[in-house]
C-alpha cells in the first residue's frame, strides 16, 4: 500500500480528526492509519500457546469456577484463555477478556464472534454422531455473512479416520476445498484437545479445554 | 457542491473527492490478503473496461466503482465507472483538453456520460456482444456509438472486434449499413442540441461508421498487453490549432499491471506518436474489509431454568424495576448503545434505545434481546424493542424470549428469528416508560477541521476551502433539539470562482461569493423538533438558519408503514435568503418552496423517489432519483430534476442531474460505526431545480428500522 497520494490522504484525515465531548467521537483517523499502514501480517504481541498453557497448573484452575478453553489461532498469531459464561441447549460459550467468544457444542465449535470473518452457525449434529458413534462419514454445515450481510451456506462431506496415537482425524471436502480437523478424546468422552478449521480467513483453532 | 444533510450524529467531514481517493486506497490495503483470481478485463484510458483507446464488450464485476486518470497528447480523461448491473455500467467523465479553443487555445474542460450494456454473454463459439453509448448527453465531444464483440480464443488471449460510429467511425469509414433500414442513418446532424446536457439521441448510429478491433495476451496473472485498431481519427485534436499530435498510424501498443487486485497501471504507445499513461482504481461495494465485520462479541443467551417462569416475587419488590433498568442501562453502554425509557412489567418489558455504534440495526436489536434474557426475571417473556432516532421512535420489534433461547445456535437461526419476529408501528411504545436520568436536556459541542469542496469550474476543476468547525447539539427533550454549527477559514480559493451569469433567482450561483465573504459564518444555526405524529405518520419541525444560502421555516409529514414499500411525504417550507456574510441577516429574496414526496423500495435494492413542487428559485418541476442499495450501507445512485425553466434560462447543462454515493466507513475499518460519507456529485451547479439542504428529513431517519432496511441485514441479528 504506497501510492494513493498522500495529499489527499491527509486531507481527508485532518477532516476526521478533531474534539468534543460527543460520546460517539472514536479515533477513527487512527483506525484508518492504522488500516492503511498495516500489512495483514500477525499480530507483534500474542502469548505463545505454549506460555498460556503453562499458566494454567491444576492449582490455578482450583479457583476458576467452571471449565477454561486454551485456544490459538496459527493464522491471526494469536493465543488467549477463554472462560465459560452460559450454556443454552447444550451449547457452551466462552469469552475472552477482550471481546471474542467461541461456542461449543459437545466440544465442537458452532458459532465464533468477534473475531471477523466469523462463523456465524455451525450444523454438526452428524459430524458429533461420527465422532461418538464411529459412523465414517458426515456432513458439517456452516454459515458465514457474506460483504452484504447475507447468509451464506458451505457444506461439507466429511471422513472419520483414527491413526494410533493420534486421536479422530476428520477430512472434509467442499467448494472451498479439503479440510483437516483432529480431535483427542479424554476419559471422560470430551475432546481435551482438537484442531478446528472454522473459516478460510480464520483458518485452523487448536483448542484445549480445561475442566 | 455536495452538503452533507444527514443529522449532527451522523455527519463526517466532508471532502468529497480525497473519499474517493481515501475510499480506493483502503480498500485496497482491505483486500490484499483476499485471492481472488485478476479479473481478465482491464480498463481503457476512457476508463470503462477496454483495449487501449477502444472500448471491448467485458463487463465488470457486478457492483465494481473503477476511477481511472488518463493522460495522452493533452488529454486528461478521469471517469469514474460504475457496473450498475451485471449488464450495464454506466461511467461519469470529466476531461481536460489542451488548446482545444481553435480561436483562443484556451483549453476545455468538458463532462461526459456513457452506458454500456452487454446484449449477448460468450459462449463456447460465440462472443460476448455489447452495445455503448459515449458522451451520450454531454457537449458530445467524445461522443460515438458501438457494438463490440469481445472472445476469449486461448486460457489468456483475447480478441475484440467492433463497429463504431461518431468518434468510432471517424477513421476509414464507410457509408452507415443502417443508412439501408433508413436513409436518416447516413447523415450525422453536428454540433450540439441547446445548451448541452441533454440526450443527443438524434445523433446516436448517424453518419460513416468504422471497424475497430484488438488482441489481450495476459502472459502472468498481474500483465496484459494490449494492441488495437483504432477507428478514432482524432480529427480535432489533430487539426491546425489544437495540433496536439500527428496521428501517423491506427495502431495502438499498451500493458496494464495490476499492482495489487485493487489498482492497475497502464502504458501506452499511441497513433505511432505519443506515449499515454493510465491508472486505475477499483472497489467493490459488495466487498468490504471484513464480512460481518469485526464487532465486539454479543452478550450470549442465558437460558431461564424450567418453571421459572411461573416465578413473580420479584414483581413486589420496590425497587426492582430501578435495578433492571440500570443493569440494561449498563450493558447496553457496554455494546455502544443507550438506553432511552424503559417499561417493565410481570411478562412483557419495552425497552427504547439509541444506536451510535452499529449501521446494521438488526444487530442492535439482535444485541438488546440477548442482553435481555440476561437481566430480565424469568417470568418476562415479551421483548418489545424500540429503536429511537432523533427523537423518533421508528418502530417496534416484538420477540419472544423462549424464541431467542431456542434459537441462539440454530443452524438456520437467521430467518427463523426473522420469521417469528413482529414488526409494528412504535407511537405509543412510550407510554408509562420511564426515561433514563441524565439523558436529557444533554448537551454535546466538537471543534475540528472542515473541508469544503466544490468541483468543475472550469478555470479550476477542484476548489478547497479548509478551517475550523465548532459544531454543538443541545438535546432539550427526545426529539427536541438546538444545533448550530461556525465556520472560520484557514486557507482556500472556493471565493476565487466566477461570477455567475445566471438569468434566474441566484439561489445556489452565488456559492463562490458566500464562500469569500462568510469568514467566520454561521453554517447553520436551527431549533427542531420531530415526533410521531399518530401510527405510521411522522412530524418535522426545523427552523432558523437551515444551511449556508437560507434561513427560514421547514415543515414535514411523512406517511411510512413499517411493513410498506412505499412512502409518501409532504415537505412545505418558507425560505428567506442570507446574507453573503452568513451571519444573522438576510437579503431580499424569500420563497415558499416544498415537495411531495413518494419513496418506494423496489426488489433487487433499488429504490426510487419522485418529488413533486416548488424549488427554490420559484420554478415547478420533478426530481426523479433512482439508487442501487447494498445491505451493507452502500448506495450509488443518479437524480434528475426537470422543471418549468427552459434550457436557455437554466444555462449551461440544460437541467439539474447528478450521481450520489453513500460509502459507510465500516467497510474500510471492519469496526463498528455508523459514519456514512455523504457524496452528491453535479456536473453543474445552477439555480434551476435547487432544494433546501436540511437536516433530518424524516425518511432517512425511519427507514432504517423498517421491514425493507430490517430485512436486508437481518443475518447481522445474531452478530
Amino acid at each position: 500500500m504506497s501510492f494513493p497520494r498522500p495529499h489527499w490522504f491527509l486531507c481527508a484525515a485532518l477532516a476526521l480528526a478533531g474534539c468534543g465531548n460527543a460520546s460517539n467521537e472514536d479515533d477513527l483517523t487512527g483506525q484508518l492509519w492504522e488500516r492503511l499502514t498495516s500489512s495483514g501480517g500477525a499480530p507483534a504481541e500474542a502469548p505463545s500457546f505454549d506460555a498460556l498453557r503453562a499458566g494454567f497448573t491444576p492449582a490455578v484452575m482450583a479457583q476458576i469456577d467452571g471449565p477454561v478453553l486454551l485456544v490459538s489461532i496459527p493464522t491471526l498469531g494469536t493465543a488467549a484463555a477463554l472462560t465459560r459464561t452460559s450454556v443454552n441447549n447444550g451449547v457452551e460459550t466462552f469469552l475472552t477478556a477482550d471481546g471474542i467468544s467461541i461456542s461449543l457444542q459437545d466440544g465442537l465449535v458452532v458459532a465464533t464472534r468477534g473475531l471477523g470473518f466469523d462463523l456465524m452457525t455451525a450444523d454438526v449434529s452428524e459430524v458429533s454422531r461420527a465422532l461418538r458413534g464411529g459412523q465414517s462419514s458426515a456432513v458439517r454445515i456452516h454459515r458465514y455473512l457474506d460483504g452484504e450481510n447475507q447468509l451464506v451456506t458451505r457444506s461439507f462431506v466429511c471422513r472419520y479416520t483414527n491413526p494410533v496415537g493420534q486421536g479422530t482425524q476428520e477430512q472434509c471436502t467442499s467448494r472451498l476445498g479439503i479440510i483437516e480437523n483432529s480431535y483427542i478424546v479424554d476419559k471422560n468422552g470430551l475432546f481435551s484437545s482438537s484442531r478446528q478449521w472454522i473459516s478460510p480467513q480464520i483458518g485452523d483453532m487448536r483448542i484445549e479445554r480445561r475442566d | 457542491m455536495s452538503t452533507d444533510t444527514r443529522p449532527y450524529r451522523k455527519r463526517c467531514g466532508s471532502a468529497p473527492l480525497a473519499w474517493f481517493m481515501l475510499a480506493f486506497g483502503v480498500a485496497q490495503a482491505g483486500h490484499a490478503q483476499d485471492a481472488d483470481t485478476t479479473p481478465s478485463y482491464t480498463y481503457n484510458l476512457f476508463g470503462t473496461p477496454g483495449l487501449i483507446d477502444m472500448p471491448t464488450a467485458q463487463t465488470a464485476q457486478d457492483a465494481e466503482l473503477a476511477a481511472t486518470i488518463g493522460y495522452f497528447a493533452g488529454s486528461t480523461r478521469t471517469t469514474l465507472s460504475f457496473q450498475i448491473s451485471p449488464r450495464l455500467s454506466g461511467s461519469f467523465r470529466y476531461t481536460r483538453i489542451e488548446n482545444w479553443s481553435i480561436a483562443t487555445g484556451q483549453d476545455t474542460f468538458d463532462r461526459s456520460f456513457d452506458l454500456r450494456y452487454r446484449l449477448v454473454d460468450e459462449s463456447t463459439w460465440r462472443p460476448a456482444i455489447a452495445i455503448g453509448l459515449q458522451d451520450m448527453i454531454g457537449t458530445g465531444i467524445y461522443s460515438g456509438e458501438y457494438i463490440v464483440g469481445t472472445k476469449q480464443v486461448a486460457p489468456a488471449v483475447t480478441v475484440t472486434g467492433g463497429i463504431g460510429w461518431g468518434r468510432f467511425g471517424s477513421y476509414e469509414g464507410f457509408d452507415n449499413p443502417l443508412g439501408a433500414v433508413d436513409e436518416r442513418f447516413n447523415e450525422r446532424p453536428v454540433g450540439t442540441s441547446g445548451l448541452g446536457g441533454q440526450l443527443e439521441s438524434g445523433e446516436w448510429f448517424r453518419g460513416d461508421a468504422a471497424f475497430f478491433g484488438g488482441v489481450t495476451w495476459q502472459p502472468t496473472d498481474q500483465l496484459t498487453l494490449l494492441a488495437e485498431y483504432s477507428s478514432d481519427a482524432y480529427v480535432r485534436e489533430t487539426a491546425d490549432g489544437p495540433d496536439l499530435f500527428e496521428r501517423e498510424s491506427p495502431l495502438n501498443f499498451g500493458l496494464s499491471y495490476a499492482m495489487t487486485d485493487n489498482a492497475s497501471l497502464q502504458a501506452y504507445y499511441l497513433y505511432g506518436s505519443e506515449l499515454g499513461a493510465a491508472l486505475t482504481f477499483s472497489l467493490n461495494p459488495k466487498e468490504p474489509a471484513i464480512y460481518g465485520g469485526k464487532n465486539l462479541r454479543p452478550t450470549p443467551v442465558v437460558p431461564r431454568a424450567p418453571g421459572a417462569a411461573s416465578n413473580l416475587d420479584w414483581t413486589q419488590q420496590d425497587d426492582a424495576p430501578a435495578i433492571l433498568r440500570d443493569n440494561v442501562a449498563n450493558l447496553l453502554e457496554f455494546e455502544g448503545l443507550t438506553l432511552e425509557a424503559m417499561t417493565i412489567a410481570p411478562t412483557s418489558t419495552t425497552v427504547l434505545f439509541r444506536n451510535d455504534t452499529y449501521i446494521a440495526g438488526s444487530e442492535a436489536i439482535g444485541r438488546i434481546a440477548r442482553i435481555l434474557t440476561r437481566v430480565m426475571p424469568a417470568s418476562v417473556e415479551t421483548f418489545t424493542i424500540v429503536p429511537v432516532v432523533d427523537g423518533i421512535k421508528t418502530a417496534a420489534v416484538v420477540l419472544r424470549r423462549s424464541d431467542i433461547e431456542e434459537l441462539e445456535f440454530a443452524p438456520d437461526n437467521a430467518w427463523k428469528s426473522y420469521a417469528r419476529a413482529r414488526l409494528q408501528d412504535a407511537a405509543t411504545a412510550d407510554e408509562d416508560a420511564t426515561y433514563a436520568d441524565g439523558l436529557y436536556p444533554s448537551f454535546q459541542w466538537r471543534l475540528g477541521p472542515y473541508l469544503n469542496t466544490s468541483y468543475f469550474d472550469p478555470d479550476s476543476p477542484i476548489r478547497a476551502d479548509i478551517g475550523l468547525e465548532l459544531s454543538a447539539l443541545y438535546d432539550i427533550a427526545p426529539g427536541l433539539t438546538l444545533s448550530g454549527a461556525v465556520r472560520k477559514r484557514i486557507a482556500g480559493n472556493r471565493g476565487d470562482g466566477r461570477e455567475t451569469d445566471s438569468v434566474l433567482e441566484r439561489v445556489r450561483t452565488n456559492s463562490a461569493i458566500y464562500a469569500a465573504e462568510g469568514d467566520p459564518s454561521i453554517n447553520r444555526l436551527t431549533a427542531a423538533y420531530q415526533f410521531n405524529l399518530a401510527p405510521d405518520y411522522y412530524g418535522r419541525v426545523t427552523g432558523g438558519y437551515l444551511e449556508q444560502m437560507f434561513g427560514g421555516l421547514s415543515t414535514e409529514v411523512l406517511w411510512k408503514p413499517v411493513d410498506s414499500r412505499l412512502g409518501l411525504g409532504v415537505e412545505v417550507n418558507y425560505a428567506k435568503q442570507r446574507d453573503f456574510d452568513q451571519l444573522f441577516g438576510f437579503q431580499d429574496y424569500d420563497v415558499v418552496t416544498g415537495h411531495a414526496s413518494a419513496y418506494y423500495a423496489f426488489e433487487n435494492n433499488l429504490h426510487g423517489q419522485i418529488d413533486v413542487g416548488r424549488y427554490l428559485a420559484g420554478d415547478y418541476g420533478t426530481t426523479l432519483s433512482l439508487n442501487r442499495e447494498f445491505d451493507n450501507g452502500w448506495r450509488v445512485g443518479a437524480f434528475a430534476t426537470f422543471t418549468d425553466v427552459s434550457a436557455e434560462d437554466f444555462g449551461e447543462g440544460s437541467f439539474d442531474k447528478g450521481l450520489r454515493f453513500s460509502i459507510p466507513l465500516e467497510h474500510f475499518l471492519g469496526t463498528p460505526t455508523r459514519r456514512v460519507n455523504n457524496i452528491t456529485l453535479r456536473p453543474l451547479t445552477r439555480d434551476g431545480g435547487a432544494r433546501l439542504n436540511i437536516s433530518g428529513r424524516l425518511y432517512e431517519t425511519v427507514r432504517e428500522y423498517h421491514d425493507n432496511d430490517l430485512r436486508g441485514n437481518w443475518g447481522r441479528f445474531w452478530r
